[in-house]
């Protein structure tokens, strides 16, 4: 192979690169520039804190209104209630995986959670109105979609990520740790509660919210059972996130309308939260190793 | 093994890439064969047609593998159509953008709408529907009403009538779930310009992405209430009564009330086009306005435009 | 003592529900559509008055391939030389970080608003219709910071020793990138284009307004729409309780693709992951 083949690969390697960021970088200026002129027709404060949503003219009294504040809520909603339901199992069976199980046991369990992370997620979509709706309708709730039934769903979907991680983190914690809690004569599991738990919480709450992140995007299983209904989000209640707008209501936009670029706001909007979260964890990432700090890597 | 399998990963990138080039080719043929006959056709639309057609692309598929074979002077070309569902909206815009080549329909075309399409409009209505104002069967107002007025649906549906007491003294207080189609659906505009006019439906409504959705969710809930698709209606009460329609001003939605128009509440569901109609076109066309296109509207509950 | 049992206790539930959740899916989809699968479901058109009701879903497992395939082309070939160019090529940090913020952001896209940006820009725009490359692009997008995450991961692995005995030897960069450091990693690369296409078979929003077709024939180019496998299962459970076992049915065929990329992916993947 020659030097002049080496620098060719080199060069071709760059400039994929390049157009690959080009292209990614184009698909966000894109974005942005269909969502702004929506600000002409309504002002970002009624975007944000509004809550009525008539993006037609249908000459109701009201006239038209842009106000996303319900979607928003019941994205943050949605992603917060999967979130807790998600850590909560996650990290038992993170704590299992990290403490209880041996080699042989992690290298076989990993793949097979890793496998709820593969499912589509209108299968999840699908499985959540066959089996889990039915069973929100007989416990009382009205057709069964509501915003507790998409967390569920949304929580099975997170835990592949949060097992992984908080396993991780603890595994390394235990590491530190376990040989000193074994020599002083501990139980494996109180060194457990007491030691590498609370030495490994500042990485599992980065999870959990880069966590939030991935949750928010979510489209069609939250769609298919939360009900959709522009109300400020409620447990039992139905709500609707910003995904679900647009998923459901893109195909009425006539193009150029302040419909369609209302749409493309509210998925600016989701893109900027999602983006604050994954940059805010680089940040103070950063900034808490350079303090140091066990269970930190 | 391993080898074999990256062999293999090779192999399918290699023709995926080969089938890229093939396609350009495919492409430039195409174009040129465009000029005389066009052996694609694409529907883009409404929920509520979209399966009618897609069936009917399908057994029409089934039948005439090649243009050929529906007609031998027509070249041996493939026949595909596609169909893509997606909501009134969605129809009408992809007419216009010409990112299909008929858009479907489900409520009357706005002016500016055909404007957009152009000299060469043309629409075909296939099947009528209407929009039936359901409550689920086992509701306790069956046994007391089957009548309500405009006003009372308005109100019902305004939010400003909130619990079943408040529409027949001898109901329980039980509070009133609305159910609707989102704002993609032709319904949601149908229904606003025949009942709601100026009021606006409650932002507590339960939007549901397709007409069979709406109606399950009303046959589940037992005070729910919401504007079903005739079709629809039809096809959830075949084995029983799940759902129960109200008059409206009087009139029952039936076959005989919708087509003469008496029942206010209806709209045609069709699809339209600017552009003129190719040959290719016009066999489909004929096909779906065929025997077997009235048996396949029919089946899926709507009431047939045409006669068979 | 207690604390010690509580979280004995906690760690035994969660893993059983994690466990729990992965097998009842699977099982329930398995044994729900296990009826509707024979030959003539995987080889035939979708037929009825409801659409799926009869007949099978060929043309929507062609019509995935397509997707899928076209797919990780379009997004795992600059996800691969991004990843290398960061590891080995990048030297300033500032604008490693200015790559990394741009795959941040596009990580942070929802799909569908990936679809919205295909349709308004390639189907609309740039007029190329309504067809299966369109769609591709909007999930090659959304596959590249995946894919990238994992090669960059993979190629950080490489033993630094085996880096700095190559370059002592006097290779140059390029040598070294393409004979010793790819080589090394070929089966985490292959790994993770499966899982990549994986998450783009399994994607839905970025087909509804792009490529996705309620009914089609087998793709036979790339510049056509195409019937998918999820866009079909969620078109059938929208039309209610007649198509409900070929919806078991198509969740079953798309589980089962799952269930062997993912068996694929590990098996390549292994060799250091769980060390």
């Amino acid at each position: 192979m020659g030097k002049k083949l080496n620098s060719a690969f080199l060069l071709i390697i760059t400039v994929l690169t390049a157009m690959a960021l080009l292209v990614l970088a184009f698909v966000i200026f894109f974005i942005v520039k269909e969502a702004l002129p929506v600000l002409e027709t309504a002002g970002l404060s009624e975007l944000l804190t509004g809550s009525r949503w008539m993006p037609v003219d249908y000459g109701t009294s009201g006239g038209m209104a842009f106000g996303l504040f319900n979607f928003i809520a019941g994205s943050v909603a949605v992603s917060f209630l999967a979130i807790v339901i998600s850590s909560v199992v996650g990290l038992g069976a993170a704590m299992y995986l990290s403490c209880a199980a041996g080699e042989r046991t992690r290298a076989f369990v990993y793949p097979v959670i890793d496998l709820l992370a593969g499912i589509p997620s209108v299968v999840y979509g699908f499985v959540g109105i066959v089996v889990m709706l039915p069973l929100f309708l007989k416990a009382g709730v009205h057709t069964g979609s509501c915003v507790l039934a998409a967390g569920i769903l949304l929580s099975a979907m997170l835990l592949p990520f949060l097992v992984s991680s908080c396993s991780d983190t603890m595994l390394r914690a235990k590491e530190c740790y376990m040989p000193s809690a074994e020599a002083m004569g501990i139980s494996k599991w109180y060194a457990m509660a007491t030691i590498v738990l609370p030495a490994s919480w500042r990485n599992i709450l980065f999870s959990m919210i880069l966590a939030v992140g991935r949750a928010m995007g979510e489209t069609m299983a939250v769609m298919m059972v939360i009900g959709n209904a522009n109300l400020f989000p409620n447990i039992l209640g139905k709500g609707e996130t910003i995904a679900s707008v647009i998923a459901l209501e893109m195909g009425t936009a006539v193009v150029g309308s302040a419909h369609y670029h209302a749409l493309y706001m509210a998925g600016l909007i989701l893109m900027i939260i999602v983006f604050f979260i994954n940059m805010g964890i680089m940040l103070l990432r950063k900034h808490l190793l350079n303090r140091g700090g066990a269970g930190n890597a | 093994m391993k080898k074999l399998l990256s062999v293999l990963i090779c192999l399918i990138l290699v023709l995926s890439l080969a089938a890229c080039g093939q396609s350009a080719e495919g492409e430039a043929t195409d174009t040129a064969a465009s000029d005389e006959f066009q052996s694609s056709i694409m529907f883009c639309g409404s929920t509520s047609l979209y399966p009618i057609i897609s069936s009917l692309a399908s057994s029409f598929t089934d039948e005439y593998e090649k243009w050929s074979d529906y007609d031998a002077s027509f070249p041996e070309a493939n026949v595909s159509i596609y169909v893509a569902p997606g909501g009134s909206g969605v129809g009408a815009s992809a007419a216009i953008d010409k990112t299909a080549d008929f858009g479907m329909i489900a409520r009357t075309i706005k002016d500016e709408e055909k404007e957009a399409l152009g000299e060469g409009y043309q629409e075909f209505v296939v099947a009528r529907d209407a929009l039936t104002v359901s409550v689920n069967a086992s509701n306790p107002i069956c046994k007391v009403k089957d009548d309500l007025d405009k006003e009372t649906i308005k109100k019902i549906f305004a939010g400003e009538i909130e619990t079943w007491n408040q529409i027949d003294s001898s109901l329980p207080a039980e509070k009133i779930n609305v159910y609707i189609r989102d704002l993609s659906g032709g319904a949601y505009e149908v229904f606003q310009k025949a009942i709601m006019g100026e009021a606006e439906i409650t932002s507590s409504a339960t939007q549901s992405a397709s007409m069979t959705e709406l109606a399950t969710n009303v046959a589940n809930d037992p005070w729910g209430i919401g504007y079903v698709g005739f079709g629809a209606f039809t096809k959830a009460n075949t084995d029983k009564t799940v759902l129960a329609a109200m008059k409206v001003d009087g009139v029952e939605a039936n076959e005989e009330t919708i087509i003469s128009g008496d029942y206010v509440v209806q709209r045609p569901v069709m699809f339209v086009t600017g552009d003129e109609i190719s040959e290719s076109e016009q066999a489909f066309i004929d096909y779906i306005f065929s025997k077997k296109g009235y048996d396949v509207i029919v089946e899926n509950g709507y009431i047939p435009a045409f006669s068979a | 003592m207690l604390k010690a049992r509580l979280t004995k206790m906690w760690a035994y539930a969660g893993m059983g529900l994690v466990l729990g959740i992965v097998i009842f899916i699977f099982i329930y989809i398995f044994a729900k559509g296990a009826g509707s699968i024979d030959l003539e479901f995987l080889l035939e058109s979708p037929r009825g008055a409801v659409l799926g009701m009869e007949g099978g879903i060929f043309p929507a497992i062609m019509g995935s391939l397509a997707f899928t395939l076209t797919a990780v082309v379009l997004g795992g070939i600059p996800a691969v030389a991004t990843a290398v160019y960061i590891v080995f090529i990048c030297k300033r940090s500032s604008f490693e970080n200015i790559i990394r913020g741009v795959l941040q952001c596009i990580a942070g896209i929802p799909s569908i608003v990936l679809g919205l940006f295909a349709y308004s820009f390639l189907v609309r725009d740039l007029a190329i219709g309504r067809c299966i490359l369109a769609s591709s692009a909007a999930l090659a997008v959304m596959i590249m910071p995946f894919i990238e995450a994992r090669v960059e991961k993979s190629l950080r692995e490489i033993p630094q020793q085996m880096l700095s005995s190559s370059y002592a030897l006097g290779c140059s960069r390029g040598y070294t990138v393409f004979h010793i450091a790819l080589p090394y990693v070929r089966q985490e690369i292959i790994s993770a284009l499966i899982l990549g296409g994986c998450f783009a078979m399994g994607a839905t929003p970025p087909l509804i307004f792009t490529g996705g077709v309620a009914f089609s024939g087998v793709p036979q180019t790339l510049l056509e729409p195409a019937m998918a496998l999820p866009l079909h299962l969620y078109l059938l459970v929208a039309q209610g309780t007649p198509s409900l076992g070929a919806a078991y049915g198509t969740a079953f065929v798309m589980m089962a693709v799952i269930l062997i990329s993912n068996a694929l992916a590990t098996f390549y993947g292994r060799r250091r992951r769980w060390k």
